[in-house]
């Protein structure tokens, strides 16, 4: 597989990946504590997971729909650059939780955070932490962010919330 | 051919698993199994897209089996592995267990191998014999980190979900 060379510098994309994970922890920090060590992990991990598995199954050949960060070939700083999937997680389970959603407000509540993950990752792309390739389009993460989200909300109910609304 | 075997494996691992007696918490085994995939799916990306040590096949069914094998039957192993393990107090049963899961990986990345889903390139079986044992104690390392948070009381705030 020939290595494509998008940039070469320490720049705009690295910073923007650093700016969200500065960002995205302060405010994990500066929230009121309501979760215990284990769920507080699991939040945090839940989307950095979720987040290699795609991008290691669709942006890799055969498929290879998407690059990350300056290089085709993985880099360090691309295994860094999936702490910022991290924050995102755990703010979207700490509100789900401080605005009491239940019901079919959950619907609405994925929904906007879809919405938020496709203007994260539109301007992640303008930045350049992704090369898009293969005619693929950012309207296509939108199911995956509805999947991951939905299934987030599930797993999160089943292993850790006393079961008083269901998805 | 591949992915059939590699589907039946991935349904016998996921099986086995479910069944499993005395299991860790439901909450532990999912730490786990995120803190395993967090590590290999790293280790496989870089080992072959930044060292190029290995190719991928770019066949699709070939790429899909891969795939069944590292979200699936390489994590499950050690998830099984890991359960067992802390299950068991007998130090003759305890290597006896981790033996078996060596064996069990290795033949699951020979498989990948021998149907050309992976092609050693800068890459031997010593090496992968000693990053599977790594692994293996990396699984057991994360096995027990997340036992002993699960099992710390958080006394603080009783608001506090677990």
């Amino acid at each position: 597989m020939k290595n494509i060379i998008y940039d070469t510098g320490f720049n705009l994309n690295e910073w923007l990946v650093i700016g969200f994970i500065v960002v995205g922890f302060a405010v994990v920090l500066l929230l009121p504590k309501i979760f215990s060590s284990a769920a507080a992990l699991f939040c945090l991990m839940f989307g950095v997971t979720t987040g290699l598995m795609f991008d290691h199954t669709i942006a890799v050949p055969p498929f290879d729909y998407y690059d990350v960060g300056d290089l085709s070939d993985y880099q360090y700083f691309d295994i860094f650059s999936y702490l910022m999937y991290a924050p995102f997680g755990y703010i979207f389970i700490f509100l789900y939780l401080k605005l009491n959603v239940t019901g079919f407000k959950i619907v609405f509540y994925i929904i906007l955070w879809t919405a938020i993950g496709i203007g994260i990752e539109w301007v992640s792309k303008e930045a350049g932490i992704f090369h898009y390739k293969h005619g693929y389009r950012l309207l296509y993460s939108i199911p995956i962010y509805l999947f991951v989200q939905s299934i987030q909300l599930v797993i999160f109910q089943t292993l850790f919330q006393k079961r008083t609304t269901t998805l | 051919m591949v992915l059939v075997i590699f589907t039946i494996l991935s349904w016998l691992v996921l099986l086995v698993f479910y069944l499993l007696p005395n299991k860790m918490p439901p909450i532990v085994n999912f730490l786990t199994y995120m803190g395993l995939s967090i590590i290999d799916i790293n280790k496989w990306t870089l080992l072959y897209s930044k060292y190029h040590f290995f190719q991928l096949s770019t066949n699709k069914a070939a790429f899909l089996s891969y795939i069944l094998h590292r979200d699936i039957v390489f994590s499950f192993i050690l998830l099984i592995m890991v359960n067992l393990f802390f299950n068991v107090k007998n130090r003759i049963m305890k290597f006896g267990i981790l033996l078996i899961s060596y064996i069990m990986i290795f033949t699951s990345i020979q498989l990948l191998r021998n149907f050309k889903v992976i092609t050693f390139l800068k890459w031997n079986t010593y090496n992968e014999l000693l990053l599977l044992l790594a692994m293996i104690f990396i699984t057991l390392g994360l096995g027990s980190l997340f036992r002993k948070i699960y099992k710390k009381k958080d006394t603080q705030n009783e608001k506090h979900y677990l």
